[in-house]
C-alpha cells in the first residue's frame, strides 16, 4: 500500500487539498484555498466557521453536488464524481414535500431509488416512531411544528440506510430549546445507527455536545485551523453541558474562532 | 363560559349575515333603482332596457339563446385546451433546455408587448370566417399566460429541493414528476384561469368581427336590430358560460390545494 | 412584463453576450424564414406579405399611419386617465370606509365576471361612434382591475403594522398615507398594468367594432381588403403606441416608489 491508500482505507471520508473556486476569470470567488479534511468510519464530526467561509461548499463537494477546482474528495475510498445513494444530506430547511404526509416524506428517497416502498414502510415508521412522531405519521408538513418537519427529515436522510450524513446546519432556524431537544434525538439516533457524519454548525455548544472532532475554519478562503478531539464518554447526557470541563472547550474553541478577527 | 361561546357565535353569525346582506342590498337597489328610474322616465327601451325587460328577453328568446351557446363555449374551450397543452410543453422545453429558453423567451415576453387583440382580423384574414379563425385566434390569446406562468413556475422550485433529489441520484423525469411539476401546479392554475377568461375574449371579438353564430354574434344582431334587452340578454349568457369554466377551474384548485395540504 | 425585462437589467447586468445574441439571431431567424417562404411561394403574399413589403409600406405610409396611431394613443391616454383617477378612487373609498366595503367589494367581483369585451356595441349605442365610446369602453375595461388589485393591496397590509400604527395612536389618514399606501404600491401598479393593457384593448376593439379612424379601424379595413401588408404594419404602430404609453407608466412607478420610500423611511 502507498501512503494515499492507506490514508484513502483509514478515512470514510476524504478531502484532499480541495480547491473551490467559483466563476474563475476576472470576477472568480476563492470559496476554499486548500482543505484536508478527513473523518473515520462511524466518527462524528463538526464543523465550525464564520458564515461565508466554504462549510456548505464543502459539504457539497463531498455529497458529489459540486465538483472540486482542485484536490480530490473520496468517500469509503472511491472519487466523489456524482451524487451517490451512500450519502444522506439534510439542510437547514426540512426541505419537505408539503403536499404528502410525514411518512410519504420519509419514503420520498425510497421511490426515487425505486426501492420497495411496502419494504420500507416498516423502517420509515419505525424511525418516526423513534424521533416521537408515531401520531403524526399521516400529517401535512403545514401541520408540524418546526422541530417535528426537522425531525422527519431526519428520518428521510436515514430511512435508506447511507452510510454517511452529511448535516448542513440542520438545527440553525430552530429555537434554542427545540435545538436542544433536537441534539438530543440525534444523539440517541447516532448511538444506535452508528453512521459517519459531518455536521456543519454555528453553535460551539452544539457541536461540542455532539461530536467527537470539532474543526474550526477559517474565513474565507476557508482552512482547517482547529482539529480539537472532544473527551466525552458516549453514551453522552445532555447534564454533559453543565460539566466545566465542557465549558473550558467551548472557551477554547470559541477563542480560537474570535483570534480570526 | 358557554354564554360567552353563544354570543361569540351569535355576533359572528350576526356579522356574517350582514356581510352578506349588505352587497346583496346595494345589488337589488342598483337593480330596483334602474327598474323604476326607466319605468319613471319611460326611459327609451332600445338604450337602456328596463331589468324585468331583459328577463322578458331571455324568456322570449331562450331557444336562440341556449342554441348559440355552444358555438362560443366549445370554440372557447377548445381554445384553452390547445393553449393549456402546447404552452405547457413549450415551457417545459424552455426549463429543460437553457438555449431554447435564452433563445425564445425574450422573444416571447417582447411579443406580449403588441397588444394581442389587434391580431384578430388577421387570423380572419388567414384562416377564414369559419370557427377555425376563432379556435386559432383563442389559443393565439390565451397561450402567452400559460407559458409565461409555468416557466417561472417550474423554474421557482425550491432550490434546495432539487439539490436533496440531485443528491438521492434522481433523474430528471423523476424530478419533474415527483417535484417540479407539483410545485408549479399552483402558477399553472391561476395561469388558467386567465387563459380561459382570454380565450373567451378572443372568441367573442372573433365573432364580432365575423361570424354566422355563438353570442357574440347575437349580440351584434341584436346591436343591429337595436334589440338592446336581447343584447343585455346574450351578454348575460356569456356571463354564466364564463362563470361555468371559471368555477370548473376553481374546484379543479381547490382540490389541488386539499391535495397540497394547504386546507 | 416590460418589467421583468428592467429587473433583469437592473439586477445583475446582462451576464453574457450569449444572452443577448441568442434571442436577436433566433428573431433574425425567423425573419429570414419568413422572407424564404414567401420568396419559394410556399405561402402566398396575401396571406403573409414579405418582411420588405411591410417595411415598404411603413416608410410609403407613415405619416397617414401615425395619424391614425396618434388618434388611439389619445384615446389610450385619456381613457387610462379617467380609470387610474375613478378606480383609485373607489378603492380608497372601500379601505377607508367599512361600510363601503362590505357593499361595495364583492359587488366588484361579480362585475368582473361579466365579459365585458361583450359590451362594446352597448356602449356605441350610449356614446355614440365618436371618441367617448372608446373612451368610455376603455375605462370600463381598465377599472376592475385597478380598483380590485389596488384595494387588496391597501387592504392587506401586515397586521402588526397596523397594530403599530394604533399604539403610536395614528389617525385613519396618518395610517394610509404612511403605511398602507406604501405598502400597496407594487400591487396597486401591477392593477394599473393590467388596467393599462386592457385599456388599449378596449380602445382597438372599440376601433374594430366601429370606428373611422384609429389603429384597430385601419387593422380590420385592411385585413378586410386583404392588404395583410398595411394591417402588419399597422400593428408595428401600435407597438409603437403601447411602448410609449407602458414606458410612461413605468416612470410615474419609478418616480412613485422614489418618492414614497422616501416618506416611509422618515
Ligand atoms: N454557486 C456559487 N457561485 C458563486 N459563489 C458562490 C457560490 N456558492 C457559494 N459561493 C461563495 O462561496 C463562499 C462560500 O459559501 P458557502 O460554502 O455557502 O459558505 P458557508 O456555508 O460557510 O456560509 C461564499 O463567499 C459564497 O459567496
Ligand atoms: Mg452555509
Amino acid at each position: 500500500m502507498t501512503d494515499q491508500e492507506i490514508l484513502r482505507a483509514d478515512a470514510h471520508v476524504l478531502a484532499d487539498k480541495v480547491q473551490k473556486i467559483f466563476n474563475p476569470g476576472k470576477k472568480q470567488t476563492i470559496a476554499l484555498e486548500s482543505i484536508d479534511c478527513r473523518v473515520r468510519e462511524g466518527e462524528f464530526v463538526s464543523l465550525l466557521g464564520p458564515s461565508g467561509c466554504g462549510k456548505s461548499t464543502l459539504l457539497m463537494m463531498i455529497a458529489g453536488l459540486e465538483t472540486p477546482t482542485a484536490g480530490g474528495v473520496f468517500v469509503g475510498g472511491k472519487p466523489m464524481t456524482k451524487p451517490r445513494e451512500d450519502i444522506g444530506l439534510m439542510f437547514q430547511d426540512p426541505t419537505l414535500l408539503p403536499w404528502k404526509s410525514s411518512l410519504d416524506n420519509v419514503l420520498f428517497p425510497i421511490r426515487i431509488l425505486k426501492r420497495d416502498c411496502d419494504k420500507y414502510q416498516k423502517a420509515a415508521i419505525d424511525l418516526l416512531t423513534r424521533v416521537g412522531l408515531e401520531q403524526f405519521l399521516d400529517k401535512k408538513p403545514a401541520q408540524l411544528s418546526g422541530g417535528m418537519r426537522q425531525r422527519v427529515a431526519i428520518c428521510r436522510a436515514l430511512v435508506y440506510d447511507p452510510e454517511v450524513l452529511l448535516m448542513d446546519e440542520p438545527f440553525s432556524a430552530l429555537d434554542a430549546i427545540t435545538r436542544d431537544e433536537m441534539n438530543q434525538v440525534l444523539m440517541d439516533l447516532w448511538q444506535d445507527f452508528k453512521k459517519t457524519g459531518l455536521f456543519v454548525t454555528h453553535s460551539i455548544r452544539e457541536a461540542v455536545f455532539l461530536s467527537d472532532r470539532v474543526l474550526v475554519m477559517s474565513a474565507r478562503p476557508g482552512r482547517i485551523i482547529e482539529d480539537l478531539k472532544v473527551p466525552f464518554e458516549r453514551p453522552r447526557d445532555f447534564s454533559i453541558v453543565d460539566s466545566a470541563e465542557f465549558n473550558e472547550i467551548c472557551g477554547y474553541l470559541r477563542s480560537k474562532i474570535d483570534s480570526q478577527h | 363560559m358557554t354564554s360567552i361561546v353563544a354570543t361569540q357565535t351569535k355576533s359572528s353569525s350576526l356579522a356574517s349575515v350582514r356581510d352578506a346582506l349588505l352587497p346583496a342590498l346595494l345589488f337589488f337597489s342598483i337593480l330596483g333603482i334602474w327598474e323604476f328610474l326607466t319605468w319613471y322616465t319611460d326611459y327609451p327601451k332600445s338604450i337602456l332596457p328596463r331589468p324585468s325587460a331583459i328577463a322578458l328577453a331571455i324568456i322570449n328568446n331562450w331557444s336562440l339563446l341556449t342554441s348559440n351557446i355552444l358555438p362560443t363555449a366549445s370554440v372557447a374551450l377548445g381554445g384553452f385546451v390547445i393553449a393549456s397543452i402546447v404552452g405547457l410543453g413549450l415551457s417545459l422545453l424552455m426549463t429543460y433546455s437553457k438555449w431554447t429558453k435564452e433563445a425564445l423567451y425574450p422573444n416571447i415576453v417582447g411579443f406580449q408587448i403588441v397588444p394581442k387583440i389587434a391580431w384578430a382580423p388577421l387570423f380572419v384574414l388567414w384562416l377564414g370566417i369559419e370557427f377555425q379563425s376563432r379556435l386559432g385566434f383563442a389559443v393565439f390569446i390565451s397561450i402567452f399566460p400559460i407559458i409565461i406562468s409555468m416557466t417561472a413556475g417550474l423554474k421557482n422550485t425550491d432550490p434546495t429541493l432539487i439539490r436533496l433529489c440531485d443528491s438521492l441520484t434522481a433523474s430528471k423525469l423523476q424530478t419533474l414528476f415527483l417535484v417540479r411539476f407539483p410545485f408549479a401546479l399552483p402558477y399553472l392554475i391561476s395561469a388558467m384561469k386567465m387563459s380561459i377568461t382570454l380565450a373567451m375574449i378572443g372568441v367573442i371579438v372573433g365573432e364580432f368581427i365575423t361570424s354566422q353564430q355563438g353570442l357574440g354574434f347575437l349580440i351584434l344582431v341584436a346591436f343591429g336590430k337595436l334589440e338592446t334587452d336581447l343584447m343585455l340578454a346574450s351578454v348575460l349568457f356569456l356571463c354564466f358560460v364564463g362563470l361555468f369554466f371559471y368555477s370548473l377551474i376553481a374546484y379543479a384548485s381547490y382540490r389541488l390545494e386539499v391535495w397540497f395540504g394547504n386546507k | 412584463m416590460l418589467e421583468a425585462i428592467l429587473d433583469k437589467i437592473r439586477a445583475r447586468g446582462i451576464t453574457s453576450a450569449r444572452e443577448v445574441l441568442l434571442p436577436i439571431s433566433f428573431f433574425v431567424f425567423v425573419i429570414i424564414m419568413w422572407q424564404y417562404a414567401v420568396d419559394q411561394k410556399y405561402v402566398p403574399t396575401v396571406i403573409l406579405p414579405p418582411p420588405g413589403d411591410v417595411v415598404a409600406v411603413l416608410q410609403a405610409n407613415r405619416d397617414f399611419m401615425a395619424g391614425h396611431a396618434m388618434s388611439t394613443l389619445y384615446e389610450c391616454f385619456i381613457a387610462f386617465i379617467c380609470a387610474c383617477t375613478l378606480g383609485l378612487s373607489i378603492s380608497c373609498v372601500i379601505t377607508l370606509s367599512y361600510f363601503a366595503r362590505r357593499a361595495i367589494y364583492p359587488n366588484l367581483v361579480i362585475f368582473q365576471l361579466i365579459p365585458a369585451i361583450a359590451l362594446a356595441p352597448l356602449f356605441i349605442l350610449w356614446f355614440g361612434i365618436g371618441t367617448e365610446a372608446r373612451v368610455a369602453y376603455g375605462i370600463c375595461l381598465a377599472i376592475f382591475p385597478i380598483v380590485v388589485s389596488s384595494s387588496t393591496g391597501l387592504l392587506n397590509t401586515g397586521s402588526n403594522y397596523l397594530r403599530l400604527c394604533q399604539s403610536l395612536t395614528a389617525g385613519r389618514w396618518q395610517t394610509f398615507l404612511r403605511v398602507r399606501l406604501p405598502f400597496a404600491l407594487p400591487l396597486i401598479f401591477t392593477g394599473l398594468r393590467i388596467g393599462l393593457t386592457l385599456t388599449i384593448i378596449g380602445v382597438v376593439v372599440g376601433e374594430f367594432v366601429t370606428a373611422q379612424q384609429g389603429i384597430g379601424y385601419l387593422i380590420s379595413f385592411a385585413a378586410s381588403g386583404l392588404e395583410t401588408a398595411i394591417a402588419l404594419a399597422a400593428i408595428v404602430f401600435l407597438l409603437f403606441v403601447g411602448l410609449i404609453l407602458f414606458a410612461a407608466l413605468v416612470c410615474v412607478e419609478f418616480f412613485a416608489f422614489k418618492i414614497f420610500s422616501g416618506v416611509s423611511a422618515e
